[in-house]
């Protein structure tokens, strides 16, 4: 009753379609890390809905982005940590051994 | 000459048109004698249209036969903004208003009619306040004509003074016809139980004769009275040359009324035959909307409250029982109810229709397995804030100056006076809200526990409709401006919401519709978040309610894809000890018993951890479980009943292309003479082979050697693997975990976390990985 | 490919659409939206308007030139003709017959509301382009497809595709 408009997500598997084509063309590990791109899209659907973009591609695409910078903000800290980590060994020496 | 007068107090049973004129009452009196009286009641209609067209019906109407008293004046219509003109009609008798209505429909088509195809039962509860099991004071002559009338309670009081004393005779078969041919019956009443025969069929019927005769009973309470059992005894009556006193009102024919099927609620639906009694009342225990939720008293309830006959009430769907209380409000407000839905919507530009045809919020759940966390609810969010923000057809886009503003719509709502929708909807609310606080502290030994039950189950369908039906094509008060208004509230509240659970440092884990899932490190307890329930309170003016704090709770990704979350799929434990599920297997109906089974104990075996770090520990209680399930199965020990699958057939058998399971099933239904219509379910078992099933209705029972065990031990892994995947096992680590005896503990189960810290925020890494907990899912890695 | 339907005064145009066509009617009309405002009345539910909003970029300007309104029942729909004030941009009516086709009105109901929609056609048709377009019945009964045959003798032109098109072409209307 009422609704017109397809669902958020109805429109979200209509612009993945819309790629097959190209997904078909990439090397398999690459198809993997589009579909990885697309998962990641899928985590902000509600605010993709809510947005109510006329071109939802283009929020789509801000999504993957978003999650893609997440990652980053992830790994870096990781190396940071992991480089403190480091440099805290040095300084200690090797005779106080501590575990990793 | 004076008439001798008696005063009866006592219940009100049913309002009727009498085909003699006027309108016949039952009266359950405080004297134990059910009264028979009749009132003279007119019934008025309205016409309106161009002047002569009005004219010509005037003349039509004074040359015909029926007797009508005829005026010109002007009445408001809710659609519009002036009052309009119109013909009013007073049918003197209640019983020829309807056949005139539908003349005057055929002869004068282009003309608008109001209050026209209304419910007696309705036209008489607005005048006089009446409603099913009201408590009354009548005053009747020494004819029954009733003189005086007063209405002593009120649907909206929590606990009616006094609970009618009503008889109730039980009729059950003693199989299920669809299944086999019933050959006795089982009678009930007061303190008695028979069994009779149903053959030879005229002792049957002179026993049940009797029966009614002697007892008189109230209500016939029965199983598949609609859809069998009273056609029966009807047909071998008839045979018989009998006559069964079924009706208390003697001279009037049962109402039947044929069986149908219709698409409604985005399903398609069937609703059996029914057949309605005079003087007393017939429901059908397996033809009753909803009946398995909430009984006999939620039945009561609705009549009460919808002031619709008890017969009615318990068959139709929520939608009409929304629509009869609008339809009591408007006429006691002087409102025209319009015949048809007429209004179509104001034309919107492409990009408003993008920003306003959209439902609730729905969010992606951070998957995986979190501790502590507190669901809050808006307490039935659509109607609150219809009432609350006066959303009603009349005041969306009034011009008036106390019209403000909806935010994202552009659209304004005038909130001076209240709308016929919130007028309908603020005492059902109220009585909702008081109900559902008592049940809180009710102690679990109150007598008034199950019926408060029942009465909140049936106001929340009442209610859950109210919102679909606002926007409903053929609602008689439907508007599709008010429908978005609503749902752009609840979107905008929704979010207020959510900003002030993050303001005060709470990290929200999943957003639906009218409620929240949070958590903060520290918070525990109850009081805990009683600052968050304050805030909302105080940023979007609707009432939220803690519906509970889990002492650990699963959000479950998609099946397909465990990237994916899924919004409506998760189970986990409150602090009490309750156990919460949604969306998986065992809240599926067409799961067989013996899975959902399994599922459940599962569940309450981890349940019963003391918190999330223990539930390790109930690794190996769960494995012997499923384990000892699929040795079962294996062994050909389940009985049959719990492999029942049951399948709604969505189609009629030719408009399959390629047949599902159901279609199978009815199929085979079909060669034996059982026809089944779409909206109908099938019950199936799987079995090997072709044609993979075996419908359990059939004569036969399957063999339980060709029992499908391979279908079967896939559902239950897939239901163990649903419970066991927030702890990390995948599909392939259960089967190794099941199949292997050597396999010991602890399994690796928590995987390292990886948590990133935004200063001044929360925010969880990456797809997959929750928060607090740190489960990981796993998911496709790079090769 | 272009199809140009030959517009005169006082005639409509009824295209006659499988069901699977419609998008590249709304493709079309959102092309329009390029040149000025038009109306679109969708008696189906088939007015997508993320497909309006790729046919124009998603330019907002345009989508704000394109006009709505949705009936779900053919009173409405008829409500819907009688309310639209006289043509004064292109009118686009969708899958216009999908409500007519409910049975649960009768059938004598049906063809007296859509007599008048036809007299509202002829009112608005006679200063704009008046664009129907229909699907032939699910349920093919006698009663449907007489409403569809009530049409095509009421239209100005009748335009029907046999054959699928090879890929979905722009049509020029107006």
């Amino acid at each position: 009753m009422g609704r017109t408009l397809p669902s958020i997500t109805q429109v979200f598997l209509e612009e993945q379609g819309s790629f097959a084509r190209f997904r078909r063309a990439l090397r398999r590990s690459d198809q993997v890390a589009l579909d990885d791109l697309f998962a990641a899209a899928r985590q902000h659907l509600a605010a993709a809905a809510y947005a109510a973009h006329a071109l939802p591609f283009e929020t789509f695409l801000l999504s993957m982005l978003l999650e893609e910078h997440k990652e980053v903000i992830r790994l870096r800290r990781l190396v940071e940590e992991l480089l403190a980590q480091k440099e805290k060994r040095l300084l200690e020496g090797p005779h106080d051994r501590q575990d990793v | 000459m004076t008439a001798r007068m008696s005063d009866l107090t006592g219940w009100l049973l049913e309002v009727y048109d009498d085909p003699g004129g006027g309108v016949v009452l039952w009266l359950l009196g405080d004297d134990g004698v059910r009264h028979r009286l009749h009132q003279d009641f007119p019934v008025t209609f309205y016409a309106a249209g161009p002047a002569a067209h009005l004219r010509q019906l005037w003349r039509y109407l004074q040359e015909g036969k029926v007797p009508v008293k005829l005026s010109r004046t002007e009445r408001r219509d809710l659609f519009q903004p002036e009052p309009v003109t119109v013909l009013s009609i007073e049918v003197e008798h209640p019983a020829d208003q309807p056949p005139l209505f539908q003349q005057l429909a055929r002869l004068f088509p282009e003309l608008t009619y109001y209050d026209a195809d209304l419910p007696l039962a309705l036209r008489f509860a607005a005048l006089h306040g009446t409603f099913p099991l009201a408590r009354c004071r009548m005053c009747a002559d020494e004819e029954d004509y009733l003189r005086e009338l007063s209405v002593l309670d009120s649907p909206w009081d929590l606990d009616p003074p006094l609970a009618p004393p009503l008889r109730v005779l039980g009729l059950e078969p003693d199989t299920d016809p669809f299944h086999a041919v019933p050959t006795s019956v089982l009678l009930t009443y007061g303190r008695s139980c028979y069994r009779l025969r149903l053959a030879p069929a005229r002792d049957f019927l002179v026993n049940l004769s009797a029966v009614l005769e002697r007892y008189d009973p109230d209500l016939l309470l029965t199983a598949w009275g609609d859809t069998w059992l009273l056609p029966e005894l009807l047909r071998l009556a008839g045979e018989s040359g009998l006559r069964l006193p079924l009706n208390r009102e003697a001279g009037r024919e049962i109402v039947q009324r044929p069986e149908r099927t219709y698409f409604a609620y985005g399903q398609v639906i069937h609703r059996g035959q029914q057949l309605h009694l005079f003087g007393r009342w017939h429901i059908d225990k397996y033809n009753a909307v909803m009946y398995h939720d909430y009984g006999l008293e939620g039945i009561f309830e609705l009549a009460r409250v919808t002031s619709l006959p008890i017969q009615t009430v318990a068959r139709v769907s929520p939608g009409t029982g929304i629509s009869s209380m609008q339809i009591v409000t408007a006429l006691r407000q002087g409102v025209l109810v319009p015949w048809h839905k007429q209004q179509a919507e104001c034309p919107k530009t492409a990009l408003e229709l993008m920003q306003t045809d959209q439902g609730g919020l729905v969010y992606q759940p951070t998957v995986g397995l979190h501790r502590d966390v507190a669901e809050v609810d808006f307490v039935s969010m659509y109607p609150s804030i219809m009432s609350h923000f006066n959303i009603s057809p009349e005041t969306i886009g009034s011009e008036r100056p106390t019209a403000e503003l909806v935010p994202e719509l552009g659209m304004v709502v005038d909130r001076r006076e209240p709308g016929l929708i919130p007028r309908t909807l603020a005492p059902l609310l109220e009585k909702r809200i008081a109900i559902k606080t008592a049940l809180i502290d009710m102690p679990h030994w109150d007598p008034r526990r199950l019926r408060y039950k029942a009465c909140a189950q049936a106001h929340k369908w009442l209610l859950v409709t109210c919102f679909g039906y606002l926007g409903y094509k053929n609602a008689r008060f439907g508007r599709i401006e008010a429908h978005e208004a609503v749902t752009a509230y609840g979107r905008e509240i929704l979010l207020r919401a959510k900003e002030a659970a993050e303001d005060l440092g709470f990290s929200v884990l999943h957003l639906y519709v009218d409620g929240m899932w949070v958590k903060k490190d520290g918070c525990r307890k109850v009081a805990d978040f009683q600052p968050l329930l304050d805030a909302i309170l105080d940023r979007t003016g609707l009432p939220i309610a803690l519906d509970g704090i889990y002492r650990w709770v699963a959000f479950l990704a998609s099946r397909q894809d465990g990237r994916v979350p899924v919004p409506n799929r998760y189970f986990g434990v409150f602090q009490s000890g309750e156990i919460k599920v949604r969306g998986i297997e065992m809240r599926r109906r067409d799961t067989p018993a013996f899975v959902s089974e399994m599922q459940a104990e599962m569940l309450r075996l981890l349940g019963g951890a003391s918190d999330a770090d223990a539930l390790a520990e109930c690794l190996p209680a769960l494995q012997l479980l499923v384990r000892r399930r699929l040795a079962e199965l294996r062994a050909g020990c389940v009985p049959l009943e719990k492999l029942v699958v049951r399948q709604t057939l969505s189609r009629t058998l030719e408009e399959y292309r390629s047949p599902s399971p159901a279609a199978r099933g009815a199929l085979q239904l079909q060669r034996v003479g059982k026809s089944l219509r779409p909206g109908q379910y099938v019950r199936l078992v799987y079995t090997r082979g072709e044609p993979g099933v075996h419908a359990w209705d059939l004569p036969e029972r399957p063999d339980p050697r060709e029992v499908d065990v391979r279908a079967y031990r896939e559902l239950l892994l897939r239901a163990a693997q649903t419970v066991l995947e927030p702890l990390g096992l995948t599909r392939r680590a259960v089967e190794t975990w099941i199949g292997d005896a050597a396999l010991s503990l602890p399994l690796p189960l928590f995987q390292e976390q990886f948590a990133t810290h935004l200063p001044g925020s929360e925010v969880a890494s990456g797809s997959g990985f929750s928060m607090e907990c740190g489960v990981a899912i796993p998911y496709t890695t790079w090769p | 490919m272009d199809t140009y339907l030959d517009f005169q005064p006082g005639r409509w145009a009824l295209l006659v659409l499988p069901h699977g066509r419609h998008t590249d009617l709304l493709v079309a009309a959102a092309r329009l939206a390029q040149r000025g405002p038009l109306k679109i009345l969708d008696g189906g539910n088939r007015c997508n308007a993320y497909t309006l909003a790729r046919a124009t970029g998603g330019r907002p300007d345009l989508l704000r030139r394109i006009s709505l309104a949705r009936a779900f029942t053919c009173y409405q729909m008829a409500a819907l003709l009688e309310d639209t004030p006289g043509g004064d941009c292109p009118l686009f009516l969708l899958d216009f017959l999908a409500t007519f086709y409910d049975e649960a009105v009768s059938a004598r109901e049906r063809r007296r509301l859509l007599d008048g929609c036809l007299a509202q056609l002829r009112r608005l048709s006679r200063t704009e382009g008046v664009a129907v377009s229909v699907c032939p019945p699910s349920v093919p009964g006698p009663e449907n497809l007489g409403l569809l045959e009530v049409l095509r003798c009421a239209a100005g032109q009748v335009w029907q595709p046999d054959l699928p098109l090879p890929a979905p072409q722009p049509w020029r209307l107006f």
